[in-house]
């Protein structure tokens, strides 16, 4: 029984025959380091690559949020995957969609500026955003070089791995909380 | 009595589109600049530190983190020291590799910093995200550039951030020759996209700022210098990178955690960067590149740092135009690392990245391992540089509001592309008026 408030709500009762694989160009990309929590993206899309393996689906992981820019032709989603901070205690899952003016909150800066959300308005104020991107955000407890993963935030992958596994199978969109 | 002009301060508390952490901090009493300070208070990294102790082998990959736009120019800075201090010479096919990476890496450096960080500037917007409304060509086309030139690190070293396959000795693995093939017909675009886009910056409204730099860059006899050649002054002083810290010294200064380098004996400050390469070899230009240089205006050489987009443009036409060279007429490197054995010994190295000239030397034990390191990266040597123009460029700038002084300022520094991370080390402004 799958009691995350996020997934229980979007995790459809259906039978494999009802499944029907997400036909459209989609791209998820894990945004990490290997430094504490900020793992994450990184350790969700090492599981999507094997849960999405026979998939359509295109899975990617980046260091950086200005990588994306090099990969949005053609998509006609993005989902990304990052651990995010200031938003709540640690292991929340968010899932944002674009425009989310929490992921600005969320992160504030990083090399020459380019960090998710100015990436992405930079992508959006260029006309190259697919339809519809999602953010999946986690909130981390600590980014300590060289650090594990902290328990709340190890549990928190398979949530966000099942959440994105089960929108791309069953071509549901990832509606943020907010709807 | 006379009396005392009031104390005025300007400052830039976090410097945007710039690499890394930093402030500047300027005091003026009435028109007097009494004192400017490039403040970089990002915490030391220590890398040279963490160096000792380890295998030989382990300093290009460690290096490479000092830095996300430029890990190339460490490792080859590195490569080449510690071949110096074990003897070895590589084939000349590993050489055109190690050129080619190196376009890669100035493609991508240039295209960023031409378009998003310091185009703005010039057009009047506070980022590439604002001018991007107005110039979605442009900018779109810059994003396209970056994107090739990180195609082609991906090729060559595995990864376009922080490449895996540098090796002291060449490569660990040579790529194929339909790998690098299949980047031709996106560099064809690129090397005609480099030209429009280095027509687009030449025509931009540049401040009257001409200073006597003292400019410094590699110049090699027969070509553009990328890796090697002498480390060559405007005033004619050429000596080898065996010689560099006996005219050349960094210095600890008290508000900064960056070391500043000058020139010896006279402690003077000195300018390393795109500006100078082309200044001190316009010569050995592409032909692409050498032809725009003679149609964009400017009288060669140049002392106005403004016009220093100019000449990143130039270097970006030039590195697509011998990519483009190297990548049709590649043939793998057999074998792609040249084998060693270890001995005692010292080796210096100086190669140009995409900032300017970067200095490495390394002793190393019978026994493969670091016994001391030295890396002096490019924004430590222009730091002493950037004061001393602000020093001389404030007074034409202080009639106007703070916040415009301000981005006046900002503008001034982002025509060095400082790179705060490597120098180990956002920029904050603060400018005081007694």
């Amino acid at each position: 029984m799958n009691d995350d408030p996020v997934i229980a709500s979007r995790v459809p009762r259906r039978s494999q025959s009802c499944r029907r694989t997400d036909s459209r160009r989609t791209l998820i990309v894990g945004l990490g380091s290997p430094h504490g929590d900020d793992q994450l993206g990184w350790r969700v899309t090492e599981r999507l690559a094997l849960e999405l393996a026979s998939s359509d689906v295109d899975v990617r992981t980046a260091r950086s949020a200005g990588d994306l820019l090099d990969w949005l032709d053609g998509l006609e989603r993005l989902i990304v995957c990052d651990a995010c901070e200031n938003q709540g205690s640690p292991g929340t899952l968010h899932c944002w969609n674009w425009p989310a003016a929490e992921l600005c909150l969320a992160r504030a800066s990083s090399s020459h500026d380019l960090g998710l959300a100015s990436t992405l308005a930079l992508a959006d104020e260029l006309g190259r955003l697919p339809g519809e991107v999602t953010i999946v955000a986690v909130e981390e407890k600590q980014h300590l070089t060289g650090a594990e993963m902290s328990a709340e935030v190890v549990v928190s992958v398979e949530r966000v791995v099942g959440l994105i596994v089960t929108s791309c199978l069953y071509d549901d969109a990832l509606v943020g909380e907010r709807g | 009595m006379p009396e005392i002009p009031p104390t005025r301060m300007i400052r830039i508390e976090a410097l945007t589109r710039v690499e890394g952490e930093g402030g500047l901090h300027v005091r003026l009493r009435g028109d007097q600049v009494e004192e400017v300070q490039l403040t970089i208070f990002e915490p030391p990294r220590l890398f040279e530190a963490l160096l000792r102790g380890r295998s030989l082998e382990d300093v290009p990959d460690i290096t490479a983190r000092i830095c996300g736009i430029c890990p190339v120019a460490y490792q080859m800075s590195s490569v080449h020291a510690l071949e110096a201090a074990l003897g070895v010479s590589v084939s000349p096919e590993i050489r055109r590799l190690r050129r080619l990476l190196y376009c890669g890496e100035w493609i991508e450096s240039h295209a960023l910093h031409m378009h998003l960080l310091h185009a703005p500037d010039f057009l009047g917007y506070e980022s590439g995200l604002a001018m991007a409304r107005d110039f979605p060509d442009e900018v779109n086309r810059g994003l396209r550039l970056k994107k090739h030139g990180n195609q082609l690190l991906e090729v060559l070293g595995g990864r376009a951030i922080h490449p895996v396959n540098v090796a002291v000795g060449g490569f660990y693995r040579a790529p194929r020759r339909e790998e690098l093939a299949a980047l031709i017909p996106d560099f064809e675009w690129g090397l005609q996209a480099a030209i429009d886009t280095t027509r687009w910056a030449a025509g931009f409204d540049f401040p009257q700022f001409e200073r006597p730099y003292r400019m410094v860059a590699l110049v090699h006899r027969d070509e553009y210098a990328m890796n090697e050649g002498l480390i060559t002054a405007s005033d004619g002083e050429a000596i080898t990178a065996a010689d560099y810290e006996r005219h050349y010294e960094e210095r600890h200064v008290s508000h900064s955690t960056a070391l500043h380098s000058v020139h010896q004996p006279d402690g003077g400050a000195y300018f390393v960067g795109p500006l100078a390469r082309v200044n001190l070899s316009l010569e050995r230009l592409s032909p692409a590149a050498r032809r725009l240089a003679d149609e964009v205006g400017i009288a060669w050489p140049c002392a106005n740092s403004f016009q220093g987009i100019v000449a990143r443009g130039l270097e970006l036409v030039h590195a697509f135009e011998e990519a483009l060279d190297i990548l049709r007429n590649y043939r793998p490197a057999k074998p792609p690392r040249i084998a060693y054995e270890y001995r005692a010994g010292t080796g210096c190295a100086a190669t140009e990245a995409p900032r300017g000239l970067i200095y490495h030397r390394y002793c190393v034990g019978d026994d493969g391992r670091i016994t001391e390191a030295k890396i002096v990266p490019p924004t430590s040597q222009n730091q002493g540089q950037i004061e001393d123009d602000l020093r001389h460029f404030l007074p034409l700038v202080l009639d106007r509001d703070e916040n415009q002084t301000a981005l006046a300022c900002a503008h001034l520094v982002r025509n060095y592309d400082p790179c705060i991370s490597c120098s180990t080390h956002f920029l904050r402004f603060t400018l005081e008026r007694t």
